[in-house]
């Protein structure tokens, strides 16, 4: 396939990571000739998200510590004298220390062992008797679609039936893995037909095993990044500026929690929260409602801070008429910055930015793509192929070519012994080779992903997308972020939530996560366990894994970088994805002062044009008659509203309403 | 789309994705074309540009309204985004009766598709489209491509974006077909959700 890739483009783009996959976009939107690629056959690097035996194949292939050999050296002949190479990196290296357990009960454990047969599932026998017509077919699909994962999950098993036992993914012993049928390419060996099992609306707490997640792995989507996307951010207003919206869907996240005493509990953040909260008294309503809305425009009242200009935030909370539950609300939940490191500038701007999203889509400032954040990057590419972005996954990168002279880099060659010319060059920082990183210093991001059965707040409604901060038992270290995630967000299956942690890196994931699991958690999935912990949402499987932070590298750092050769980061670990939004502006700049970044396209949808024509002279589509063969053309202006012509409109607007209608505000 | 938690009001119209997939050059972008605007292009030779077309239509009193989104040209080299696929209700695959390549393929598309949805109780509303016809020199023959039709129990129709004959019908039953899977999964506990526009008023923070 790579014998009809094109030899010359204007920017090429290695990596699909947010960051670049908005460059990407970017670029071809004022149309210059991308090529886009990745090594991997997965779209979004460390951005991406997984099935769950897409994850458990990631774990995989992160455990194992085998270099990529290739002797081939016939590309050399591809270099001219006057021309130098840079190699780069043929392995990833920005994960380490992944650690896997499953927690699934003895039940699961059986099916798992039972060689080509259907794994028995006694959950759904249990539940049979509320009329489940479709098991019977069920149990006659043929199991090779789930064999596969299922008896590569063996080796683990065995063990995890221990549920406290600490069974180590990369444990040398669990070779069977290996030779399973598994393919080493990410995503499902086999699809998986109708065997989606119907579950009816539970009358109890339903036991779901660990053979039903396997099944269901295709229900999931799990993040290798958590975050949550601001309603007043730099990425919700691209996407909307852009039009990249129309890629995606959201869901409001509904509960700001915070964990204090031991306890779970519902921060109230809006005007209506604290009127109906119930936690709350009278004084504190009050005094929280006094204090917010100071907050929300501080700066015309310095008198009331400028006295603690040199202290922290946390301080300046204790000064202000505020019960110490409510500073612990405001200082952790709503403003979540450090109780140390953090002035009271600071604190208050990050207070007001809480409050400045509240209200525009719900009741807390975030959104949540549905799918997963993996969806964003891809929705970038997207835009990016609508004009004109060519896209090659699987596509490694040997080199850049750069012109001893000038210093510049002219040209990629890649795996396929391909040599293809450009005028600038995204790289990811992953595919940089050791040589050009020595001197970059990366800080790490800790992360854990957790199945559980039931949310960590349990109210009446199911249906909860929820954020907790969960402040540091020593107070020097990171908070540690928890977002909880229900199935209504399209990435876990039914009875099931999904929990991510992060927090930048002091230790390995799982010493720095671990104690936040066990407060929030059980772990103990079969013993005789207190009443307390009985009250606990249940593991049913988790992972741990430490994720490079090269966010924030300066770009002197990396050693020899040709002038047109710009790099992008991975992810960083705030909550927001500000970071890979201004990275991309920033970069786009440099390389393209003069034009507009990410402009509405004139016309969203059906823009035709001739292969010839990919790289229009003017940026982007001009209302040109040869780019432009019909006649009915819409303006839509940035930022302006969606609705032109009638008839057309109610035909080309593909998101026309919120779903979830929004008061206006006159 | 995923679905939504509400009694299947009449006056509302139901939103479906289709989707459509195939080889490069066998007409995805003309059929869309066709369908939506009734215009079909000789000159333009790629598939480049296109990316979502709507489509309002009535199908047993229904309102119904297709978002239909074009491939992009990322199958090209095999590399469309899973965003493509995911919340897909129906699926056109499309070959050129004058490419036995582009036919040849359909089961590799397929099972891309199958691999990259969620799956379901029933099987997945799915129509085949030979586009062409209106050329001569035809290189899979009609009885060919029904029997693999009829061997995965999935809808054929021999079309031509060119001279429209059969568009219409192909969309208007993988529409039926998606409507009808869409009354029978109905997963009441999934609330809505928000798509953002650029018309979109914000409200006033609520402090």
């Amino acid at each position: 396939m790579a014998d009809n890739l094109p030899s010359e483009f204007d920017v090429v783009v290695i990596g699909t990571g947010l960051p670049e996959s908005i460059i990407a976009a970017a670029c071809a939107r004022s149309g210059q000739r991308v090529l886009h690629v990745d090594a991997r056959n997965y779209y979004g690097g460390n951005w991406a998200s997984f099935s769950f035996s897409g994850l458990l194949s990631w774990i995989k292939e992160n455990q194992q510590k085998t270099d990529i050999d290739d002797e081939c050296e016939d590309w050399r002949k591809l270099i001219l004298e006057n021309e130098e190479v840079i190699s780069l990196s043929k392995k990833d290296k920005t994960i380490q220390h992944v650690e896997d357990f499953c927690f699934g009960d003895q039940d699961s454990a059986e099916n798992v062992e039972e060689a080509g047969a259907l794994p028995k599932l006694p959950a759904f026998g249990a539940s049979d008797a509320d009329g489940v017509a479709q098991e019977p077919e069920k149990e006659c699909t043929p199991v090779e679609s789930t064999l596969p994962e299922v008896e590569s999950q063996e080796p683990e098993k065995a063990a995890g039936t221990e549920p406290t036992s600490t069974v180590e993914g990369n444990d040398p012993e669990t070779t069977p893995e290996n030779e399973s049928s598994h393919s080493t390419a990410l995503g499902e060996p086999t699809p998986e037909t109708g065997s989606a099992p119907s579950e009816s609306s539970a009358q109890g707490p339903k036991k779901i095993t660990y053979a039903q997640i396997v099944r269901e792995g295709r229900r999931f989507n799990i993040d290798l990044v958590s975050k949550l996307l601001y309603s007043r951010g730099l990425l919700i207003d691209l996407l909307i500026k852009s039009n990249v919206s129309r890629y995606a869907e959201f869901k409001n996240a509904t509960r700001i929690l915070a964990f204090r005493e031991g306890k779970v509990e519902q921060v109230p953040c809006s005007r209506a929260d604290v009127f109906n909260s119930r936690q709350l008294t009278m004084v504190e309503k009050r005094m929280l409602m006094k204090f917010l809305t100071f907050c929300l425009d501080y700066e015309q009242h310095p008198e009331e801070y400028q006295d603690y200009e040199n202290s922290t935030f946390a301080q300046f909370l204790r000064t202000q008429k505020l019960t110490p539950s409510l500073q612990h609300f405001i200082l952790h939940s709503i403003a979540m910055v450090s109780e140390t490191d953090c002035s009271t500038l600071e604190g208050l701007q990050a207070t007001k930015k809480f409050l400045q999203c509240l209200g525009r889509y719900g009741n807390t400032p975030f959104l949540f793509p549905l799918y997963g954040q993996g969806e964003i990057p891809q929705c970038f590419c997207r835009l990016c192929a609508v004009f004109g972005g060519i896209y090659c996954l699987r596509h490694s990168v040997r080199c850049l070519v750069v012109d001893k002279e000038s210093g510049r880099c002219k040209a990629i060659v890649d795996h396929f012994g391909q040599r293809i010319s450009a005028n600038y060059f995204i790289v990811e920082d992953s595919y940089l080779s050791e040589n050009i990183c020595t001197n970059v210093c990366y800080r790490q991001i800790s992360r854990a992903v957790l199945i559980t059965d039931q949310s960590v707040l349990n109210t009446d409604a199911e249906q909860h997308v929820s954020i907790l901060a969960v402040p540091p038992v020593d107070v020097g270290k990171p908070a540690v972020c928890v977002i909880e995630l229900c199935s209504s967000t399209m990435t876990c299956m039914k009875e099931t939530y999904l929990v991510h942690l992060t927090c930048p890196s002091t230790k390995t994931a799982r010493e720095d996560l671990e104690p936040v699991v066990q407060k929030l958690f059980n772990l103990n999935a079969e013993k005789e366990t207190e009443n307390e912990e009985l009250e606990k949402p249940k593991v049913l499987w988790a992972v741990y894994f430490n994720m490079r932070d090269s966010s924030g590298v300066e770009r002197k750092s990396y050693d020899g970088l040709p002038s047109n050769v710009y790099v992008c980061s991975g992810p960083d670990p705030a909550l927001g994805n500000d970071c890979a939004v201004k990275q991309a502006e920033t970069i786009f700049h440099e390389m393209f002062p003069t034009e507009e970044f990410c402009p509405p396209p004139p016309n969203p949808e059906d823009i035709i044009y001739d292969e010839d024509e990919i790289a229009p002279e003017e940026s982007g589509f001009s209302n040109s008659p040869e780019t432009k063969p019909e006649s009915s053309t819409e303006e839509s202006s940035s930022g302006g509203s969606t609705a032109v012509k009638k008839e057309d409109n109610e035909e080309r607007i593909s998101t026309v309403l919120l779903v979830e209608e929004e008061v206006d505000p006159n | 789309m995923p679905r939504q938690g509400l009694s299947m009001d009449a006056s509302k119209k139901v939103d479906l994705k289709i989707i459509i997939i195939g080889a490069l050059g066998v007409g995805k972008t003309s059929l869309l074309h066709q369908y939506v605007h009734k215009m079909f292009y000789e000159d333009y030779r790629t598939t480049l540009g296109a990316s979502i077309l709507t489509k309002v239509l009535e199908v047993d009193n229904t309102s119904l309204k297709l978002q239909i989104w074009d491939t992009g040209g990322q199958e090209r080299f095999r590399s469309m985004v899973s965003t493509f696929y995911k919340g897909s209700d129906g699926c056109m695959l499309a070959f050129d009766v004058t490419d036995r390549e582009s036919f040849e393929s359909l089961d590799n598309w397929r099972d891309d598709f199958l691999e990259k949805v969620i799956p379901r109780e029933q099987d997945f509303p799915m129509v085949v489209l030979g586009n062409k016809i209106d050329l001569c020199d035809r290189q899979v023959p009609k009885e060919m491509a029904s029997a693999w039709c009829k061997e995965k129990d999935i809808p054929y129709f021999e079309v031509s974006a060119k001279n429209n004959i059969n568009v219409a019908e192909a969309f208007e039953t993988l529409a039926k077909q998606a409507l009808a899977t869409y009354k029978g999964i109905f997963e009441s506990y999934l609330t809505d959700s928000i798509k953002l526009t650029p018309s979109d008023k914000p409200k006033k923070s609520c402090c």
